[in-house]
């Protein structure tokens, strides 16, 4: 084993010495300020965190009922990795615990990209210019940073790809590919869109002496593990829809057919139109020029998969279906290895022409074949600097925002300022952001997230008299769209006062006032109070 | 009492007292469990560790430095006795009511230390004072024994009983999560000889080496109608005729009298053909290889079946890895069944009498004979043995040999002591022990060199050659000259190994009533997941098969369809049914006693299976 890593190592020795130079840059960027930026813009992180502090210390997957948004294997690992470093008690808030698992695995995306390329044929240069653009594009910065499930299934994705080129062509590496996989969509289910294209690749790699057998690995793996999930929906009977449950077959259908749509990306009005706008301002250079290198790199057969993988998800975007805001993730590694193959295709590799006698072969004389090669050094000299020049120029002050500015803070603050302030027994309906912290700091009765209040039916029994058994409020104010779906909360937010606002009303925390109530009176002493009081939730 | 003595009985009371106090602590084993978790790890586990010795070696008192290793060898009875006798006093002492939430109290760690210095004084005293190995004193001991754990069991039994549930989900999850690792573990030994695609193709037939080696082949044959062809493709092989040794080893009783005139004829063509037939009344393989050893004269023993027909090149390549690879002494051929479809209904009409009866034992015999489903998967467990299996247990140097196209270098045979007359499968044990001498074992598997052979005339006769595996298997495991091996892993996986049938056939049956218990009981959904991994393994095994047997089809120009690979799927739970039917069997003439050679028939149905001719075949 000591001698198998040895001898592994020497092969790699020059790779090895260059992602020892590149990982403590990269780590450093993505390092510093993690946490501060971007700021807590989005519920989805809190929700992930508070689903994985549930499995941690509740043993259930989900702190509500779990509806099959997403297969759970994300927030799993989230757990995992908050279980093993005590994450939720040492961290400063429990979106961070979350947050720092994504910095582990940014750095394992990096090496595994760094692999992928060099398995596609890329020289080490270009591997490792793929690497930078992929890492330090401040879209990349925005969404990696975030504790989103896209990335915990970009990695596994990327693992799957590197086993799937892997040059030894074992039915182990197959197996690999197809358990990498699954655990992809395990993370979000999202990514099956990339199957046909791993499975390209590994045909594309494929040797035909045990092609039957790493064939049927692949694909063992990948639906045994995957069918576990069905399993999992079988075993509770929620596999069906049926009356009193939520079940796999209506949470497909939802995620596929019935969900709203987000719009056109053509129509400046749309929500599409706002979450590309958003993209194409943190950064609008990788992704595409990653896109335009994709036409050309659809001639080349090693680089074909990757290039059709982006172009599918460019068109995707199209489709005027949904689009999730970190969409973009999945797209980032595959424009970083495209741009840098098509880098990698236009540079003439120095030893060609000698080896291969190539323009004796075409009969050019051999004059023209070097004037040919010396354009194409210098195209793709003045491209790389070109493009040096410009994403300095544009990135730098990005990165600086991002490893200088705490948009965190108010978040922090309002969590600090309402447990030291607000020490009743009044109900708080949060955002999930602030609920897990308010959970760790032993908030009874337990916080309620927003979303909840109007659309579980059990956490809505616990609120007999509706709006006003809500006692405190703590969240920023969601866009009309959302205050639609879950009236009780608007119905609330309406009947509030805020008692201190955060971040220029970016989070503020409310106090309801029912009708017979005032807001210097604590919730017990209300008149309303005579009516029974919210039953306590169970797991408390 | 030697320090030596003192330092083992010291580290036993230390692990005793670690292990409660951690079970009691923070793995919150209700207090009296966690005593007998270290009880009964030192009553179950190895006795020794690193090299041990065969256990019939144990017997007649080896004396000198072999003893030294060898550790506490009471019987496991007297050892549940003592530790038994140890539980009772930390039971006694301890108070279940005071250990704290916070850890285990002092009470806990006092009462732990007593009882342990309690079991280990009583087995160290027993094992001084020596036990008397008298039948009446053995009787005798063993009804004290059991009268010392009765209680034991006794408050065991109403735990157990009163926590039932908690009790059958953990022993089922045990049981699942041990069916899932050897799943896998055959799953991927089964495919090892496709995991890299450079180890597929690993007889090189261009390269041929000068003959110099003397081959001396035995062929044991025992009323064999077939055994002229067998003996005349030897002869029409293309190594020199002068190098070859044939030694025929026939019966001399009144049974075997055409087969003996058939090989009398090909000797008087042939000088280099012998025919031995020894006196005896009880023949057996074993015993006809172990005769005719002594009239081998070559450098390599080879072993061949009278029914099986070896190819021509065999010798050839044979000589050729033993010119070049002086350091291995054993050379293992692939071995194959051809015929995947069974006999034609033509072929059947004409041979059988009373084939046009009816009645229900006619329909059972038709059931029992024509049926040929299981013919194709008996076939693809040949090709994935030969191919995969036994190249693994090569390279890791534990094999049980196959007792067909195997050859031996004589010295190695010498020095290894030839085969062991009482075994059933002496193949497997010449495997184990040549493995323990660290001998090292080449398997070579190419459809122009494989010998090819029949399945057996029916799914009956398959059960008896099964029972007769598993038993001779399960001989070899209680023999126990695997426990010689050097590695702790070699001897995990000869355990494993020898074990292995009767495991596979008890699984054929515990796996579909894991599924069935998933209805009934109310377990975590966690744990469902758990009871069907191994089923999802077992899946994934068939489903990995089609890729050997489509392999297999084209490696023999086979014409398999579509549907034989459906049947082949289709076939597997029967056919572990049938599996389970020869290990039921195995275990019940192992626990009887009955050791008797059950031996296959063969009626010659492979010659001209497939569309690759054999020459030579009169």
């Amino acid at each position: 084993m000591v001698a198998w890593l040895a001898a592994h190592a020497r092969a790699h020795r020059q790779s090895l010495v260059l992602l020892a130079v590149l990982l403590p840059v990269v780590a450093v960027i993505h390092g510093v300020n993690f946490d501060g930026w971007p700021g807590r813009v989005t519920d989805d992180e809190g929700t992930y965190a508070a689903q994985a502090y549930s499995m941690q210390y509740w043993n259930r997957i989900a702190h509500y009922t779990y509806w099959y948004d997403h297969p759970f294997g994300g927030w799993l690992l989230i757990a995992i990795y908050t279980k093993l470093t005590d994450g939720f008690h040492r961290a400063p808030t429990a979106v961070t615990a979350a947050r720092e698992l994504m910095f582990w695995l940014h750095l394992v995306s990096c090496v595994l990209l760094y692999r992928l390329g060099r398995l596609l044929g890329l020289r080490r240069f270009f591997a490792a210019f793929a690497l930078l653009a992929y890492s330090l594009s401040p879209l990349g910065l925005w969404y990696q940073r975030m504790a989103f499930l896209d990335n915990i299934a970009v990695m596994w994705l990327l693992a799957a790809f590197t086993a799937a080129a892997s040059p030894r062509r074992s039915v182990g590496a197959a197996a690999l590919a197809g358990t990498f996989m699954a655990f992809s969509f395990w993370s979000k289910e999202t990514t099956l869109l990339f199957l046909p294209g791993l499975y390209v690749l590994l045909r594309q790699h494929r040797d035909p002496r045990n092609w039957r057998f790493v064939r049927r690995n692949f694909a063992g793996c990948l639906i045994g593990i995957c069918a576990i999930y069905i399993l999992y929906a079988a075993a509770k009977n929620e596999l069906f829809e049926g009356p009193g449950h939520v079940s796999l077959e209506w949470a497909v259908r939802w995620q596929l057919f019935e969900r709203a749509p987000s719009g056109s990306v053509l129509d400046s009005g749309s929500d599409t139109y706002n979450v590309v706008r958003s993209w194409l301002d943190l950064d609008p250079y990788l992704v595409l020029a990653g896109i335009a290198a994709a036409v050309p790199l659809l001639a080349l057969r090693r680089l074909r998969v990757v290039a059709v993988l982006l172009l599918v998800q460019f068109g995707f975007i199209f489709r005027d279906g949904y689009l999730p805001n970190p969409y973009v993730t999945a797209m980032l590694p595959f424009a970083a290895l495209c741009v840098a193959g098509l880098l990698d295709m236009a540079l003439p590799r120095r030893a060609l022409p000698l080896q291969t006698g190539r323009p004796l072969q075409t009969g050019r004389p051999a004059w023209l074949g070097m004037l040919w090669a010396m354009v194409r050094r210098g195209v793709v000299g003045a491209a790389v600097v070109g493009a040096v020049t410009a994403v300095t120029l544009d990135w730098t002050p990005k990165i600086h925002t991002a490893l200088t500015r705490d948009a965190g803070a108010p978040s922090r603050d309002a969590t600090r300022w309402f447990l030291a302030n607000l020490r009743d027994h009044g109900t708080v309906v949060t955002d999930d952001i602030a609920w897990t912290d308010l959970v760790i700091a032993g908030r009874r009765p337990l916080p309620v997230w927003f979303y909840k209040l109007d659309l579980d039916p059990q956490v809505q029994a616990q609120f007999p008299n509706g709006w006003r058994d809500v006692d405190y409020l703590m969240m920023g104010k969601p866009p009309d769209s959302v205050l639609a779906e879950v009236p009780l909360v608007a119905e609330a937010l309406r009947h509030s006062v805020v008692l201190k606002s955060f971040g220029n009303g970016e989070i503020e925390i409310r106090r309801v006032v029912p009708p017979g109530c005032r807001a210097d009176l604590p919730p017990e002493r209300c008149e309303h109070r005579a009516s029974p009081r919210r039953r306590t939730p169970s797991h408390t | 009492m030697s320090p030596t003595r003192l330092a083992a009985a010291g580290w036993g009371v230390g692990l005793h007292v670690t292990l409660t106090a951690l079970g009691a602590g923070p793995l919150g084993i209700d207090q009296p469990l966690a005593y007998l978790i270290p009880a009964a790890l030192a009553v179950l586990g190895p006795r020794t560790s690193g090299r041990a010795g065969p256990r019939d070696a144990i017997r007649p008192a080896p004396a000198g430095p072999e003893r030294a290793h060898r550790g506490n060898r009471l019987p496991r009875w007297v050892q549940l006795a003592c530790e038994a006798a140890g539980w009772y006093v930390f039971a006694a002492v301890g108070e279940p009511g005071l250990s704290g939430v916070g850890g285990p109290g002092l009470s806990t760690w006092l009462a732990a230390a007593l009882g342990a210095v309690t079991a280990i004084a009583a087995i160290t005293v027993l094992t001084r004072r020596g036990l008397s190995a008298r039948p009446a004193a053995r009787r005798r001991r063993r009804v004290a024994c059991g009268l010392v754990v009765a209680p034991l069991a006794v408050a065991l039994a109403v735990t157990a009983a009163r926590h039932h549930h908690t009790v059958l989900l953990a022993a089922w999850t045990g049981v699942s999560l041990l069916m899932l690792v050897v799943a896998v573990v055959t799953l991927t030994r089964g495919q090892y000889g496709w995991q890299l695609p450079e180890r597929v193709h690993h007889v090189d037939l261009t390269d041929i080496a000068p003959p110099r080696h003397r081959v001396s082949l035995i062929v044991p044959a025992r009323e064999e109608p077939v055994l002229g062809r067998t003996l005349t493709q030897i002869l029409a092989g293309d190594y020199p005729e002068s190098l070859v040794e044939i030694v025929v080893m026939v019966s001399h009783d009144e049974v075997d009298r055409a087969t003996r005139e058939i090989a009398e004829q090909i000797a008087r063509r042939h000088p280099n053909v012998r025919v031995v037939a020894p006196e005896g009344s009880r023949r057996s393989k074993p015993l006809s290889l172990e005769d005719a050893r002594q009239h081998c004269t070559g450098d390599l023993v080879g072993i061949v079946d009278a029914e099986s027909l070896i190819a021509p090149g065999l010798l050839t390549y044979v000589n050729t890895l033993a010119s070049r690879q002086p350091d291995v002494g054993i050379f293992q051929g692939g071995v194959q069944l051809m015929n995947v479809r069974g006999p034609d209904r033509a072929d059947q009409a004409t041979g059988r009498d009373g084939a046009g009866a009816a009645g229900p034992r006619a329909v059972l015999r038709r059931l029992d004979t024509d049926a040929s489903w299981w013919r194709a998967r008996n076939c693809l467990e040949y090709y994935i043995w030969f191919m995969s299996r036994l190249r693994f247990q090569a390279r890791a140097r534990f094999i049980p040999l196959g007792g067909n196209t195997v050859f031996i270098r004589r010295d190695v045979l010498d020095r290894l002591g030839g085969w062991d007359v009482a075994c059933l499968t002496e193949d497997c044990d010449l495997g184990v022990r040549a493995s323990v001498a660290g001998v090292r074992t080449i398997v070579f598997y190419h459809p122009e060199l494989t010998t090819r052979e029949e399945t057996p005339e029916s799914l009956t006769k398959l059960v008896v050659q099964r029972t007769r595996w598993m038993m001779g298997f399960l001989q070899v495991l209680f023999k126990g000259d695997w426990r010689l091996l050097p590695g702790a892993r070699q001897r995990l996986m000869a355990a494993e190994m020898l074990a292995m049938p009767l495991f596979q056939a008890v699984a054929g049956v515990l796996l579909p009533v894991s599924l069935v218990l998933t209805l009934f009981l109310t377990a975590p959904t966690g744990l469902v997941i758990v009871f069907w991994l191994p089923m999802g393994a077992t899946v994934m095994a068939v489903f990995t098969e089609q890729a050997a047997f489509r392999e297999f089809a084209d490696a023999y120009d086979l014409d398999v369809g579509r549907w034989d690979s459906v049947r082949l799927v289709l076939s597997a739970p029967l056919y572990q049914l049938a599996l389970s039917v020869a290990a039921v069997r195995a275990a019940g003439r192992l626990l009887r006693g009955r050791l008797e050679w059950e031996k296959t028939s063969h009626s010659g149905a492979h010659h001209g299976v497939g569309r690759v001719s054999l020459e030579g075949v009169s």
